[in-house]
């Protein structure tokens, strides 16, 4: 009897212990991408990492024929350095410097800064083409949801 | 003239975009850069238009602004404004116009300049100015001696391929431009500027991988007619006797042709940086600037806020022979044929015998700001015009120390 109820008890155990590291393994993926969505204005479509990384990097300017107008969040923000950590493999650093080049020669100024998610959403909102990133948890009704961050 | 006229109609142009920004709607965005930077060397000679024993800040230093104007989403301007050591006189500075160009970029992949642009046929050319964008504390000047050359008043294409692992670029430009090129008399103990028109334009191939890893190769032709008199191509000699010989009249031409090889890459290798280029400037028969190949081969290691690096860079030319020759004459003074002349003549070619080991390292406080230090050690074999003065085969160092901002 005391075998069986410690063989149970065991199992519970074993059970409750893979649901506690299930959990813990999913809120810390869910934090490491911190839930980013990447919104746009309304006539835009779902698109993919890579033509995304292209439109912040300044290298695509038309998607399915319609302008662009990417914005980004202001440097150091956690957000930020999460999105463009997991769309450039790149650091803040590194992608502050990449268009302090690309600028210089000549081929177009980095986004646009804003300061947070309602500036984010109001920009995107109003400006035909536009494209940001904001928390999943931010999402309004009115926007595209153009690509969610894995 | 032909530069004046483009500043003017640089002027007028902004002052356009001002009174009509309302209208156009037109985004503005101004940027600024700039480089305080100190150099010395141990040999009283000027090595480099500045450096010597007493030390310079003229060498490095400047400041620019940047005025990037969109009015439309295919359609803006950008223009460069440069404050540095001018080009046309020694120990002034001068403003110079840098960048004005239109841009169309019809879709992803066009995009068409037309304006004051630079063809970009070295890896770092279209950024030099901007310190805070490379790591080494000077650009090694026998590659990037000539890179303002390839500047132009003119027009460039750039089509773009983008492919899965690789973006490739063409870029064609063409253009003119009004340009001065310094040469020092060292008999006469002076320098002096020669302007001339240049025509020209060139091809450059760009392959990147959306990263760090870039490969590049270009081609460029430019004809250069010198603004006053003719261009003294092809030296003379009349026998003396018992092997002596003097100077004799040159040959001149109206105007010389000069096609420029580039070939260049970076390639991340084990954690370390690997940077090379070559150039080739290709002459035909001409004495007087004949045909020069530079190269060089960087690694650098970024080890958190630091990067040090070291660089080997040679320029080798092939015209010492002749160069010898003309420094070996017999002075005539009877037929005009002093020393002086001589030894003018001589150090105004542009012949190179040289190669630099430059150990340095760059720290950056953040992407915006730099502090670069760099020791270079030059080896001078039987001349180098980058040297006012005679110094052969003798090693000179050079110490730099620079402050390298963005705004």
């Amino acid at each position: 009897m005391n075998a069986a109820v410690s063989s149970h008890m065991t199992g519970l155990l074993r059970g409750a212990l893979f649901c506690l590291a299930t959990l813990v393994m999913a809120c810390t993926s869910s934090l490491c991408h911190a839930g980013i969505v990447v919104i746009g204005h309304e006539i835009l479509q779902e698109m993919d990492k890579t033509v995304v990384g292209r439109i912040y990097t300044g290298r695509t300017v038309q998607v399915a024929g319609v302008a662009v107008q990417p914005v980004n969040m202001k440097t150091g923000d956690a957000k930020r350095a999460s999105f463009l950590r997991t769309i450039l493999q790149q650091s803040d650093d590194d992608y502050v410097a990449y268009w302090i080049v690309r600028r210089a020669i000549g081929k177009g100024t980095p986004p646009p800064e804003v300061e947070n998610a309602q500036a984010v959403i109001q920009f995107v909102r109003s400006t035909k083409g536009a494209v940001g990133y904001i928390d999943e948890a931010d999402l309004v009704p009115g926007l595209s949801v153009l690509f969610i961050l894995p | 003239m032909m530069r004046t006229n483009l500043s003017k109609c640089a002027i007028f142009y902004w002052i356009a975009v001002f009174s009509c920004s309302n209208a156009l709607a037109v985004d503005y965005g101004l940027s600024g850069f700039g480089t305080l930077g100190g150099a010395i060397s141990d040999h009283d000679t000027t090595y480099q238009h500045y450096i010597d024993d007493n030390g310079t800040l003229m060498r490095d230093s400047l400041v620019g602004v940047q005025l990037d104007a969109k009015f439309t989403d295919q359609w803006s301007a950008t223009s460069q404004v440069v404050l540095a050591a001018a080009t046309d006189e020694d120990n002034v500075l001068k403003p110079q116009l840098k960048w004005t160009l239109l841009s169309y970029r019809p879709t992803n992949d066009w995009l068409i300049r037309a304006g004051r642009l630079s063809l970009g046929g070295l890896l770092n050319q279209q950024n030099l100015e901007v310190g805070v964008t490379y790591d080494m504390a000077r650009l090694p000047n026998e590659v990037y001696l000539l890179s303002s050359a390839y500047d132009f008043d003119g027009l460039s294409l750039v089509k773009t391929w983008s492919t899965t692992d690789y973006e490739i670029t063409l870029d064609g430009t063409f253009g003119m431009q009004k340009r001065n090129y310094r040469l020092y008399a060292n008999g006469s103990k002076k320098s002096e500027y020669v302007s001339g028109d240049v025509t020209g334009g060139g091809l450059v191939l760009t392959v990147t991988d959306y990263d760090q890893d870039m490969y590049r190769a270009g081609w460029s032709i430019n004809q250069i007619e010198p603004d006053q008199g003719k261009f003294p191509n092809t030296f003379n000699f009349i026998p003396l006797g018992n092997g002596l010989y003097t100077l004799g009249r040159p040959d001149f031409s109206e105007k010389i042709t000069a096609t420029t090889l580039f070939l260049g890459a970076r390639i991340p290798l084990g954690g370390f940086l690997i940077t090379c280029e070559g150039t080739a400037v290709i002459t035909k028969d001409v004495d007087t600037v004949p045909t020069t190949v530079g190269a060089y081969l960087n690694v650098s290691r970024k080890l958190g806020n630091w990067t040090p690096y070291i660089t080997y860079a040679q320029a080798w030319t092939d015209g010492l022979d002749t160069w010898r020759k003309v420094k070996g004459a017999t002075a005539v003074p009877q037929q005009g044929v002093t020393q002086t002349i001589i030894d003018d003549t001589a150090s105004e070619m542009a012949v190179f015998d040289q190669n630099s080991w430059m150990l340095g390292t760059s720290y950056a406080f953040t992407p915006k700001q730099k502090i670069k230090a760099e020791v270079m050690l030059t080896h001078v074999g039987d001349r180098s015009a980058m040297f006012d003065g005679d110094i052969a085969h003798e090693n000179v160092m050079v110490y730099s120390l620079s402050y390298n901002f963005s705004f």
